[in-house]
């Protein structure tokens, strides 16, 4: 098979790092991809400014769980202005796939999930 | 019973109009479309059939050359129909076509494709029940179906195997297919949707079943 199921990545479908959901998270949310019924939930621990922790879950595609487990390995550790930083390009080049146009969406329906749930959080703030 | 309520019947046939035969005047219908890319002709050509009563009390919904019988600055006089429906530059090339599209399956008979079809979707409603956690939506025989077939599979995405099958040179459409209500009723997520015509052959289908148990194999 090709590289869009290449055995690393077949090892993050069954089993990826990020996946689960944040206790009493500093926010959370829940997004759906409309063309397929996908559902993400996400949910982030911010603490001084840095993503101390980030999951998710939900009903979701091969495509779309590995542009979430990557994106929130990349988003870890980070502050949230370098994390409102990352789009769609620069996810797709980490995921490094060859997806047809219909399976962006797929790749970057945590990153959408990801915007929202940053620009909530700062409301909350001021 | 519509007309018994003073209402009007109209017909979206699209899926209908290439496998089965459709009289218009029996189905007394008021109005009856359909697109021509679903019957071998380009998009962006189709078919609106209204009866001629209709058509003479109905007022153009859009404006331009070649649809007037006279204009003067306080008067129009609208040319009867089809020309009244007909503003500006007509898509001449796609109605070609759909002629061309429509005289070609007429030459090879309704009823054979028909026959075709329906041994089609016998072989691979036989070939699905044999698969292990493949579930077909619906409930129709072969003889009631209009050459397709959505499905799914139990704990694999949709969209992750059409994305397979496409790599085997296998198109299947993925998604809700017009009908979110319909897939949310049924408690499922998205589904496959297999569909084929006069240029198939059980060998694609064979193809189909081959690939489809190889990729469930793959995800499961």
């Amino acid at each position: 098979m090709d590289d869009l199921y290449r055995s690393e990545l077949m090892e993050i479908y069954q089993d990826p790092a990020h996946r689960g959901q944040i206790i009493n998270p500093s926010i959370a949310l829940e997004k759906q991809n409309a063309f397929c019924g996908d559902r993400l939930h996400l949910s982030l621990q911010i603490k001084n400014n840095i993503i101390e922790d980030a999951k998710f879950d939900g009903e979701m595609c091969f495509v779309s769980i590995i542009g979430a487990d990557f994106l929130l390995e990349e988003i870890i550790g980070k502050t949230l202005a370098e994390a409102k930083k990352i789009d769609q390009a620069h996810l797709l080049k980490l995921i490094d796939l060859n997806l047809s146009t219909s399976r962006v969406a797929c790749a970057t329906l945590a990153l959408k999930a990801l915007q929202e749930a940053l620009s909530a959080y700062e409301k909350t703030k001021n | 019973m519509v007309h018994a309520y003073g209402a009007l019947l109209v017909v979206d046939g699209a899926q209908a109009i290439p496998h089965l035969q459709i009289d218009v005047q029996a189905l007394n219908c008021d109005f009856y479309a359909f697109s021509g890319h679903k019957m071998l002709a380009p998009m962006g050509i189709g078919v609106l059939y209204a009866k001629a009563a209709i058509l003479n009390q109905m007022l153009p919904y859009q404006l331009g050359g070649g649809m007037i019988e006279s204009v003067s600055l306080d008067k129009v006089v609208f040319a009867p129909y089809p020309e009244k429906f007909e503003a500006g530059t007509p898509n001449v090339a796609g109605g070609v076509a759909l002629a061309a599209a429509i005289d070609y399956l007429e030459k090879i008979g309704l009823a054979k494709i028909r026959a075709h079809e329906i041994a089609l979707s016998r072989y691979l409603l036989n070939g699905l029940a044999q698969i292990k956690k493949v579930r077909v939506f619906g409930q129709a025989a072969a003889s009631e179906r209009t050459g397709l077939v959505s499905f799914y599979v139990e704990g694999v995405h949709a969209h992750d195997l059409s994305d397979f099958l496409a790599k085997k040179n296998l198109a299947l459409r993925a998604g809700f297919h017009c009908a979110m209500p319909l897939h949310q009723s049924h408690a499922c997520g998205a589904t496959l949707r297999a569909s084929y015509y006069l240029y198939n052959s059980e060998k694609d289908l064979e193809s189909l079943l081959i690939n489809l148990t190889e990729a469930i194999n793959y995800y499961g």
